[in-house]
Formats: C-alpha cells, structure tokens, sequence
C-alpha cells in the first residue's frame, strides 16, 4: 500500500499548496502585480534559511517569521529603488529578487559548512517526493485520528495556513475588491496604500513559505500565477474569479501528480519524474490552451 | 583565501581561471548596455523568463548528446538546446501577452516558471536514467565557474568578445532606437531590426552565460549595473558606458572570487558583488543617491519654510506671531522687531519673487525646473535675461 | 529639541490658522514627488458651496495638487484643512473622482459593485454588504441614467458609462466636498451635459465641488471659481478674477494660441 503512505500525503500536500497559491495569486493577478509573486518567491529565501538556523528544524513559526521579514524587506527595497532610482517596478524587481535569493544561497552554504543540512535543489524544486505517512496500512487507517500524529508535519502546517487565509480572505472580500480594484479610492477612505502593500505582500509571502516544501521557490509562482490568470479568462465576476481558479489550482495538483508519477513511465521514463514540475507544466498547459480558446472565441464573436 | 583572491585579480591563476575571469569581465561588459536598452524599452525581466526557460532546452540538449554520442556533457548541444527554448519562451511570452487579458507581467511570470517546471520535469527524467555523468547539470542552475572546461571557458570568452564588438560598432545606433524609437525612425534607422539585435544580444549572454553564473541568477548581470547607472547620470550615452563598466568590473571581481572560494556557487558570488555596487549607487552617487536626495529634500522642505515665513512677513501678518521662527532665522529680535538681517532677506526675498514671477510669465514651460531649483534666480538663467528682467522690474 | 525647531517641524507659524468656514483650506501645499509634476506652495481656499475648476497645461501639477491635497503622494510641505478639521478627521465627508485612467477597467466587478464602494464607509469595515446598501447605489447609477448598466461588467461600458459609473460612486458616498480629477476628459456630448447637470444640483444643495478641468472654452459656462497653476499659483478667485489675459499667459504662454486665448475671454 505505497499509495496510502506515500502518494496520499504528497497529493494532498501538493493540492494544499496550490490552493493556497492560488488564493493569495488573485490579490496578484488582479491588481497586476503578478511579477510581485514572482519576487516575493526568490526573496523569502534568505528568511527561510535564517529561520531554519534559528530554530534547528525545517517546520517551524521561525521559518514563516524570517520569510515574512525578509519578503517584506524586499518589498520596501523595491519600493525605495523605484522611487529613488526613477525606475520601473520590474527593474527593481530584479535587482532585488537576485540580490536576496544569492544571499540565501551564500546562506545556504555557509550553514552546510557549519553541519546543518539544508540543500539548494529542495529549495528549487521542492521536496514533495520526500512526504511520507508511515501509519496507514489500509483505507480505513485514514479517518484513524490516531494515525493523524503521524501525519508528516508540511501536512498540517499547509491546512492551517490555508484555512486562514481562507477566513482572512472570506471575512475582507468587501475590503479585498476594494484595494485590488482602486488603490488610490480606498486611501481616501482611509486604507492607505502602504498598509494594502502590507498586507497584501505578507499573504503572499505567507503562501510562498506554505507551499514552499511541496514546489519549491520557483514552481511556486506557477501555481500563483497560472490558475488565477485562467479564471480571468473564464469569468468576470469577483467570487467565481476566487473560485475557478481554486479549482483549476487543485485540478492542476492533482493531474499533474498523477502524470508525473504514472504517466511519465508510458513516456519512456525509468521511473517517477518529479511531481512539482509535472504540476508547473499542467498548470501552464491550461493556462495556455484557455488563452487559445479565448482568443478564438473572441475572433467568433 | 585572500591571497588566492589577489592572486586571481592579477591573472595568476590557472589557464582556465584567467579564461573565465576575463571572459566574465567581457560578459559583463556586454551585458551592462544590453540591459540598460532592455530597461529602456520596458522589458527588464524578459531575461530572467528566458533564462528560466533554456533550462528544458539544456536537458534535452544533454538527452540527445547523449543519444548521439554517448556523452551528455557536450557544451554545444546544451548551448544550442538552451537557445532554442530560450527563443521559444521569447516568442511564447510574445503571444500570452497579447492574449487579450493576461498582461505582460502575468505572461513573465507564467513563463518563467512553467519553463522551468518542464526543465525540472526533464532532470528529473535524465537522473532517472542509468548511465553516469549527468551530475554535471546542476552546475548550469547557480553557476560552477571552477569547474568549466577549456572549451567553456573559450566559449564566454569569445561570446563576451564578439557582443562587445558588436555593441561598439553599433552602439550609436542601439542607443539612439532604444532611448527615442521615434526620432531614430525619422533618421532612417532600422528601428525594428535593432530592437531584434537587442534581444539577440541579450538571448547571447545569457545561453553564454549559464553555465558561469546559473540561470537563476543571470538576470542580475543584466538589469543590476544598468540599474546602479541610473543613479550616476541622466546623460543616457554615460549612463550606458557605466553600466558596461560595473557590469564588467562586477563580473571580472565576481570570477575572481569564485576562483579563490571553492565549491561556492559562482552565480551567487557574483550578485553578492554586483549588487554591492548596487548598493553603493543606490546610496552615495551624488545625483541620484538616496543621501543626495534625502538631504535634497530636506533643503527643499526648510527652503519653503523660509519662503512662507517671508511671505506672512510680507503678508503683514505681526512679526510677533512669528517671533519663534523669524528668531530662529534671526530675522527678529525678542521683541518682535525685524532686524537688519531680517529686513535685508525680507527685501531680497520680495526682489527675486518678482523677477521669478516675471520670468515665467516669460516663460511659463519653464516652472517645473525654475521653481524646484533652490538656487537663485541668477545662477539659472543667462546673465543678459536677467538684465532684461531687472530692468523691465524697476 | 528647541521649541523653535518644534514649532518649525509642526509648521505651526509657516501657515495661517485653519478657516473653519471653507470646505478645503490648503496652505503651502508643495509637493516634489519624482515622476509627478511638482506642486510649489500653492495656498487656497475653496468657497462653500461653489464650483471651481483647477486649470493649467499639462504637467503643471493639477491632479498632484489634488493628490497632494488628499495625502494620496508624499508632501513636502503643506497643512491641509477641510471644514475646519484636519482632512484625516474629516474624509467621511470628502468624495474623491480618480482618472479614469488610474484604474483597470477588466476587473472583474459590475457598475453596482463599484458603486456600492462608494457605501463602504456607511456599510462599515469588514460587515457585508445588504440588500438596502445595493438599493442606495442602484439610486445613485440611476441618478447619472445608469440604472440598466448595473449589473454589467465594466469592461464592457463605454469610457462615458465608466465615468458615469465613477461618478455615482462618488454620490453615493454623500459627501460634502467632491474632488474629481478630469472627470470631463474623453466623454461623449451626453455624458457631459449628464455630469454638469450633476455638478450644478450638488452646488445647489450646497455642495463644493473642485473639478480638474482641460477645457478652457466652457469654463466659464461651468464653473464660477477657478484655480489657475503652472507649478505655483498664478490665480485663484471667481472665474471672471482669475481668468484673465495675463493669467493665461502667466499659466500657458507660448502654449496657447491668440485664436484660442480670445475665444476663452470672448
């Protein structure tokens, strides 16, 4: 029963992720900022490997703590260089994404010398195929509560952060279609623009350190940006908007799971490709083909 | 470790080591200018979609070396596989683009990362196979300068050269179409098909690159120096020739570096260098840096200060109203009295208002610059106006 | 710290004491943001219950000038009164109309829900959204003829509907002080008469509106007050006071054309 022990848990955890992913991607997509996602992903770096160092494990409330420090100090660097510099958001971008992401890979090295392991390539790409839940043996074992202590940590940590950030986002949706849509409106009602970058930029930083484990740094933007902008596509209404790209994010999950792990041997692979990739590539072939659909029906009509 | 690192500045490393520095140094070099046009025209994070993307082109450059010749590692086919997809990402970004509602920024970011996805994807599928050698591969994500091969090493080199050559011989013409598109058209430049070289250039060093500085981080050696010349100079042929400096500097210190730490990704040494450069811009140029400014602003603040002090002065509101700030200035005894100084400013205040005022009704497209300038009128305009300005104001 | 440095920082002296009478009273508002035409200690009072138009060519700082007023750039210098308060304890009655350009019009939101953005101060901070709330902002489009639009996606609306739209937003907030930027700019001949009608029946009910104009031929058919900047304050007062030959000229200069400067004072 290898699929009860290791391939539950790892499709659970990667269509936790993208959920997650994809809820905060439309704080990104509709206020066009989706390079902000992009940015944000390599930024938390540094703050994730400090956080690592600080408390001496891979799960814990220092990792989120040190990434959120960290994007959001990435997030006033851009703010700074653009305003001083005369310069384009994007260009600042990638000033600053480059600048923090090598200071987590120096990081990185520099903590692999003094014995604490942490590699560069569970940082790229994730680590979903490391997942595993030893104690079910058969379906029933599942809804055992007793077996839940067992469940891998990245597990119940990505569920909670999801779940609030769900509430978070249920309870603002007023409030969230208001700074999305008129920033300089919602200031003169009293929301000013620093504490709507705030936040906004501390739930993405929030879901990048969530789904960071399942698709590591740079596969994250694609379940941020991917789903969200196929719901654009799709609808022109603000809850199916949320909604749609939910689903296309754990549709997305899900499918490219399954073609990574069983689909990739009928492709003439020895063995298992990895997972966070084959999601990446799934979640951008509908994005892709909902584009050309759209385009096509748009030359119809 | 500090002595290698001298050691490597001064070209007494080995054969390859010297290749690669000097061969980074020319990269880099390129690299600066190319990025200030990519600035120019809005597209600064193309790179970094195209350079996320020739990593499925890498991996399938290695599967059919490998199928080919029995040896993944050949330098050539990765160069070509990564330029091909490279390309493609180019054009696909192209087209999700002006997929109605996407966006530029959503088109990169989608790029980026599902191109990578599918490289990923691709690794993983060649790690699965049997045969050795493919431990190489990683060295193209951070970068492994130690590591390259002659052949490597010739290879930046000569790329470095040539897209240095280039640049020098058309840069007049580069400059001119990216900074005004419009007014190069009127000259009768082919504005089109240097916009295209732009982006060859570009598509150049950063396949070149990979295997030096990583594809992860090869977008700094394009947007940093550019953006850290932004902060020197407004003069866009000096803003150009200073990217190319720090971005040649950056990368020949970062090659260096790398050469004297071992077993530290080269790509991550080189951003920690380039963006030190960055920083020190972004601080303490004398223009644009942020203490140049801050402390421009803070004069700009205590100037209009004075001025709406003057102003209530000579509004006829009671000097004693003001005494705190008029005593402050010395403009006012403790008795509310102005003093000779305070009359000396009060007069020279209400003089150049009135000769302001009359220059820009003279010339009102003139107040942007006129009115933010903290200087006196008479270090402003030429003497001959001023004269004429005087004379018409008595 | 001395308490002439104090009174310095606080700008206690720099500026005249707060009008309690006038619904915007802004003195020494400099604003020298990058990328945003400066503003240069420009002082003004708007007159209750007047109309006033804010002219000047391009880049001459008019809608940084509203921007600056509302805190929405960085100021320089500046304090910003609004009926006798600071404008921060008074923004509940203020009503701001932003270029239309400054949003994304494919936002997935409907005429109403852009509307009833307008209601959120009413409706309260994190409380939904009820049927009485959709009733008031389905009046307010009614009010600018939009009632039919309501529930269309405002991509699909013409540049006049969206500042239709813009502008029932700003009604429905039911203020006292409406600061519009350009809301005449790139409308129909409709859309037009529709919003002057509004401007003058909030006048009427004693409203003060500040509209950032660039048509200088129906001035003065529109507005009684004019605020006229090139970076500084050339002029400011009624219409007929502030505009004048040697205003214009101080503001436009070369950049308007004899023909057009008579038609304007014609």
């Amino acid at each position: 029963m290898t699929f009860l022990q290791i391939d539950l848990p790892a499709m659970t955890l990667a269509i936790l992720a993208g959920l997650t992913a994809a809820l905060v991607g439309n704080l990104l997509i509709l206020r066009r900022q989706a390079l902000m996602g992009d940015a944000l992903s390599h930024m938390v770096l540094p703050g994730i490997v400090g956080g690592y160092v600080i408390s001496g494990h891979p799960k814990s409330w220092a990792i989120v703590g040190g990434a959120l420090l960290a994007g959001l100090l990435g997030a006033g660097l851009i703010s700074l260089i653009q305003r001083l510099g005369r310069l384009d958001a994007a260009t600042a971008m990638g000033v600053v994404l480059t600048t923090m992401f090598a200071a987590g890979v120096l990081l990185i090295e520099v903590i692999n010398i003094s014995g604490i392991h942490l590699d560069i390539e569970h940082a790229l790409y994730g680590s979903l195929e490391s997942v595993i839940w030893l104690y079910p043996v058969g379906w029933k074992d599942i809804f055992n509560p007793a077996g839940w202590a067992d469940l891998p940590r990245e597990i119940p940590f990505i569920a909670g952060t999801f779940f609030t950030l769900a509430t978070a986002f249920f309870i603002t949706a007023k409030e969230i279609r208001l700074v999305t849509f008129d920033p300089s409106f919602s200031a003169t009602l009293g929301i000013p623009f620093w504490l709507t970058e705030l936040l906004i930029n501390c739930a993405v930083a929030i879901a990048v350190v969530a789904a960071f484990d399942a698709v590591g740094s740079i596969l994250v933007i694609s379940m941020l940006i991917c789903p969200t902008a196929t719901a654009r596509l799709i609808t022109n209404r603000f809850n199916l908007q949320i909604g749609v790209s939910l689903f296309i994010a754990a549709f997305s999950a899900l499918l490219g799971y399954v073609f990574a792990v069983w689909g990739a041997p009928y492709l003439g692979s020895p063995g298992a490709v990895n997972a966070a990739g084959g999601i990446a590539c799934v979640a951008g072939t509908i994005l892709v083909s909902t584009s050309i659909l759209h385009v096509l029906l748009q030359k119809r009509a | 470790m500090l002595e290698s690192f001298i050691g490597a500045l001064l070209l007494e490393g080995g054969y390859n080591s010297v290749l690669v520095m000097v061969g980074l140094g020319l990269l880099g070099a390129a690299a600066g200018p190319v990025g200030t046009f990519m600035i120019i025209k809005g597209r600064p994070l193309l790179a970094d979609a195209v350079a996320h993307a020739t990593l499925p082109g890498i991996a399938a450059g290695f599967l059919l070396s490998l199928f080919l010749t029995g040896d993944g590692r050949n330098p050539i086919y990765l160069l070509v596989g990564a330029t091909i997809t490279g390309i493609t990402a180019a054009g696909a970004m192209h087209l999700l683009k002006d997929g109605i509602r996407i966006g530029e920024d959503a088109a990169t970011a989608a790029t980026l990362s599902v191109s990578f996805g599918a490289g990923v994807v691709l690794l993983s599928f060649i790690q699965n196979l049997p045969t050795a050698g493919q431990a190489g591969l990683n060295a193209y994500l951070l970068g492994q300068a130690a590591t390259m091969t002659q052949g490597e090493a010739w290879l930046v080199l000569a790329v470095g050269a040539t897209t240095l050559l280039i640049l020098f011989l058309v840069f007049k013409e580069l400059t001119i179409s990216a900074f005004d598109p419009i007014g190069a058209k009127a000259l009768g430049l082919p504005v089109r098909l240097l916009d295209l070289l732009t982006t060859a250039l570009m598509l150049l060093i950063v396949a070149s690159g990979l295997r030096a500085v990583g594809l992860v981080l090869i977008l700094a050696l394009l947007v940093t120096p550019a953006a850290a010349a932004r902060f020197w100079t407004d003069n866009i042929t000096r803003m150009t020739a200073i990217s190319a400096l720090l971005g040649g500097l950056g990368a020949y210190l970062g090659g260096a570096l790398s050469t004297a730490i071992s077993g530290i990704p080269t790509g991550a040494l080189i951003v920690a260098i380039m963006s030190s450069v960055f920083g020190f811009s972004l601080l303490f140029a004398p223009k644009g840096g942020a203490i140049a400014v801050a402390m421009r602003k803070h004069r700009l603040t205590k100037h209009i200060q004075r001025l709406r002090v003057l102003g209530r002065i000579a509004d006829g509101v009671a000097l004693a109203e003001l005494i705190k700030v008029a005593r402050h200035y010395g403009w006012a005894d403790t008795n509310g009295r102005p003093t000779m100084s305070g009359e000396i400013a009060a007069k020279s205040w209400a003089k150049e208002e009135k000769l302001r005022s009359l220059y820009l009704t003279d010339r009102p497209e003139e107040a942007n610059r006129i009115t933010l300038s903290l200087m006196p009128l008479h270090r402003l305009i030429p003497r001959d106006v001023l004269a004429d300005l005087e004379r018409r104001s008595s | 710290m001395s308490p002439e440095i104090r009174a310095l920082i606080q700008g206690e002296e720099l500026h005249a004491p707060l009008d309690k009478q006038s619904p915007l009273d802004v003195s020494g508002l400099t604003v020298a943001y990058r990328r945003t035409p400066a503003v240069w200690n420009v002082d003004f009072k708007a007159v209750p219950g007047s109309l006033t138009a804010i002219l000047g060519p391009n880049g001459a700082g008019k809608s940084s000038f509203l921007k600056g007023a509302l805190g929405l750039v960085p100021t320089l210098e500046g304090r910003i009164g609004a009926f006798g308060l600071p404008i921060n304890k008074s923004r509940r009655r203020i009503a701001y109309v932003p270029q239309r350009e400054s949003v994304d019009w494919e936002f997935p939101a409907t005429a109403l829900d852009v509307v009833t953005m307008g209601l959120y101060r009413s409706i309260g901070w994190f409380r939904p959204i009820r049927r009485y709330h959709k009733e008031a902002a389905l009046e307010a489009l009614a009010q600018l003829g939009m009632a039919d639009f309501a529930s269309r996606q405002i991509g699909q609306l013409s540049g006049g509907q969206q500042q239709r739209v813009f502008l029932a937003r700003a009604l429905a907030q039911d203020a006292d002080l409406y600061l519009m930027d350009e809301p005449l700019a790139g409308v129909d001949a409709a859309t037009e008469r529709t919003i002057v009608t509004l401007l003058r029946h909030l006048a009427s009910s004693g409203k003060t509106a500040l509209v950032v104009h660039h048509d200088l031929s129906t001035v003065k058919e529109y507005f009684d007050q004019a605020l006229l900047l090139n970076v500084r304050r050339i002029a400011s007062g009624s219409v007929d006071e502030a505009i004048t030959e040697d205003t214009l000229q101080r503001a436009y200069g070369g950049r308007l054309a004899a023909p057009q400067l008579r038609a304007v004072l014609s």
